[in-house]
Parts: structure tokens; C-alpha cells; sequence
């Protein structure tokens, strides 16, 4: 009789410690696929998005677009180009001769006046070829409802 | 062989249904408090409210565009626009208000050859819901500012003038008004980039770079 607990005791050990044993394995398996999701979710998030091919013109405009509409008097003109180059940059209330950096892009503090400007923008390479792009911003005080 | 198999029974039933409570037991509590978790959620509603307004007012703006043209034909409150040689299609709504001089009109104040500003929607290319219309005054423009590849024939410092080969052809340019070129610096051959400005036929230049 004795014997007979003993073993009993002994083997519902050894069983429940499988069972134990096989259920932290089980959770720990699923918390590492948790954490492996969340770490993918993450690193999407930090992934740079891929450079966006610069368009076949030589000059590209980033801010502002054209015809956009403003109520500051002062903007950011931002923009991309070839590396090293000449850059005139002709408003209503500027006259700006600039240079793009090593890697083509230039930005310049640009005045407005209210209602329309026109900022014209014309490169001038290295063997004085020119190209020249041109956008309208609209200056307004007070923004329509 | 019956108290063994009950005592097996109980020892695997117990090992079975501790497990979790242990287990429950034994993991950090990671987990806000039901309060904490609430306040957590209030706190981030406000922010997302504030940020989303703030977004909200600035793609408005985004979605505005702005267009400067002459009327060529009005119908029905549409107009048709010549925006420096593209004509551009204008509808209105019933929120399309109109403005001459800083004071509302009505759309059949409009004239053909009117100028406008107009500050609306892209409908699509082409095409702009207006939300305001102001007709402006049509100003000549008297100053043509250009960017111009110049070859450097002679300085006169006396003078304050700089005669330059522009397309070919020899031209004598005062110094604008703003100017920042510097004659001292300039020599007859040099090749600059001049911005420069044409008004009542004559020519001034206000920036010069060599090149």
C-alpha cells in the first residue's frame, strides 16, 4: 500500500512536471512570436522611404506647390537640382543668387507680397547651360471659410 | 489499484490547475491598473484631438490653391479664366463669396477682362471650385527682372555703370536701386550670372556673380 502512494506520488510529479514544463515552453514560444511581431511593426516604421526619383527637369520644387495659397510673409522656398550649380532666384520682392550643395539642393527665405507672386528659379551649370522653372504662390491675409 | 489511480488523479488535477495561477503569480505586472489605463487613454484622446486639429487646419490650407487670371467668359456664375495663357475653368457653389475692393459683390458684379484672384479647391486639373473670388486692379507690370549669362565688356566706376554683352548685343547697365554688386570686383571679360532689371527701356542690375 505504501509503495503503491509512493509511486503514485512519483509519477504524478514527473507527469505534472511534464505538463508544466510543456506549457512554459508553449507560452515562451508565443511570446517570442509577440515580440518578433512588434520588432517587425518597428522596423517598418523606421524604414526610410525609398528616394523618390527625381523628375526628368532639372529643377524640382519641393515647398511650396505651385499655386498654393499662404498667409505668411515669409516662406522657405526648398528645392533639388543638379549638385554645384548657379541658382538666380527672381520674385516680386527678391533678387537671390545662390549655389545648390553637393547634393543638389538649395533653400532660400523668400519674401511675398499679398496676392500673387511669381518665384522664378533658373540654374546655370557648369558649362553655363540654363534651365528655369517657375511657380505661383498666392498670398492672402485671411483664409476663405 | 484504486487509491493509486486516485492519487494520481489528484497530483496530475492540482499540478494542472496551479500551474496557471502560478504562472499568473510569477509574470511582472506589466499591465496598467484599469484607472491608470483609463487616464492613460483620456490623456492620448486629448492629444490626438489636438494634434488632429491642428493637422486638419493645415491640409486645409494644403488644399487651397490660388490662381491670378483675366475673365474671358462668365456663365451662370462659372467663369473661365486665362491664368497666364492656360485657361482654367471656375465653378462656384452657393458658399462662393465674391470681393472688389475689400467689399463683397455679387457674381453678376463680374465683367469679362475683370482680374481676379481666385482661392478655391482643385476639382481637377484644369478645373476650381472657387470659395472666394476678389477682383483686383489689372497693373501693368513695369519692372521685367530676368536672369541673364552676361560677358563683362567694361566697368565704369565713376559712373556706377557696367556695359555687358546680353544676347549678343552690348548694353550699358546702371546699378538698382538694391543692388549688392560690387563694380571694384568686376573686369571686362569676366562671364557673370546678373540678375537684372529692364524698366522704361532702360537697364539696371541688381546681382552679379562671376562664373
Amino acid at each position: 500500500m505504501r509503495k503503491e502512494v509512493i509511486l503514485a506520488v512519483i509519477i504524478g510529479v514527473i507527469l505534472g512536471g511534464v505538463i508544466l514544463y510543456g506549457i512554459n515552453l508553449a507560452n515562451t514560444s508565443s511570446s517570442k512570436i509577440n515580440q518578433g511581431n512588434t520588432e517587425t511593426e518597428k522596423g517598418t516604421s523606421k524604414v526610410t522611404p525609398s528616394s523618390s526619383k527625381k523628375p526628368d527637369n532639372l529643377i524640382s520644387i519641393l515647398f511650396p506647390p505651385d499655386n498654393s495659397v499662404v498667409t505668411e510673409a515669409q516662406l522657405t522656398l526648398k528645392g533639388t537640382t543638379k549638385p554645384n550649380v548657379n541658382i538666380a532666384i527672381i520674385s516680386e520682392s527678391d533678387d537671390i543668387l545662390t549655389t545648390s550643395d553637393k547634393s543638389g539642393n538649395f533653400s532660400e527665405a523668400i519674401n511675398l507680397i499679398s496676392g500673387e507672386n511669381i518665384i522664378t528659379i533658373t540654374i546655370v551649370d557648369d558649362k553655363q547651360a540654363t534651365s528655369s522653372s517657375t511657380i505661383t504662390v498666392i498670398r492672402t491675409t485671411t483664409l476663405p471659410e | 489499484m484504486k487509491k493509486l489511480f486516485l492519487s494520481l488523479s489528484a497530483i496530475f488535477l492540482s499540478l494542472v490547475f496551479v500551474q496557471p495561477v502560478m504562472a499568473i503569480t510569477a509574470t511582472p505586472s506589466a499591465t496598467p491598473t484599469p484607472d491608470i489605463e483609463e487616464k492613460y487613454k483620456l490623456i492620448v484622446q486629448e492629444n490626438v484631438s489636438s494634434i488632429a486639429a491642428k493637422l486638419q487646419e493645415k491640409v486645409n490650407l494644403m488644399s487651397l490653391v490660388g490662381y491670378v487670371g483675366k475673365i474671358t467668359t462668365i456663365s451662370s456664375g462659372n467663369l473661365t479664366v486665362d491664368s497666364h495663357g492656360v485657361l482654367l475653368q471656375v465653378t462656384s457653389t452657393t458658399k462662393t463669396v465674391y470681393f472688389k475692393n475689400n467689399s463683397p459683390i455679387k457674381v453678376t458684379s463680374l465683367a469679362i477682362g475683370d482680374k481676379v484672384i481666385i482661392i478655391g479647391t482643385s476639382i481637377k486639373d484644369g478645373i476650381v471650385q472657387a470659395k472666394r473670388v476678389s477682383v483686383i486692379k489689372d497693373e501693368p507690370i513695369l519692372v521685367k527682372t530676368t536672369a541673364v549669362i552676361a560677358k563683362v565688356v567694361s566697368v565704369d566706376i565713376k559712373k556706377k555703370t557696367l556695359t555687358l554683352t546680353i544676347n549678343g548685343a552690348d548694353q550699358t547697365l546702371a546699378l538698382s536701386k538694391k543692388s549688392t554688386v560690387k563694380l571694384d570686383q568686376l573686369q571686362a571679360d569676366q562671364v557673370i550670372l546678373g540678375i537684372v532689371k529692364e524698366y522704361d527701356g532702360n537697364l539696371s542690375i541688381s546681382r552679379a556673380k562671376t562664373l
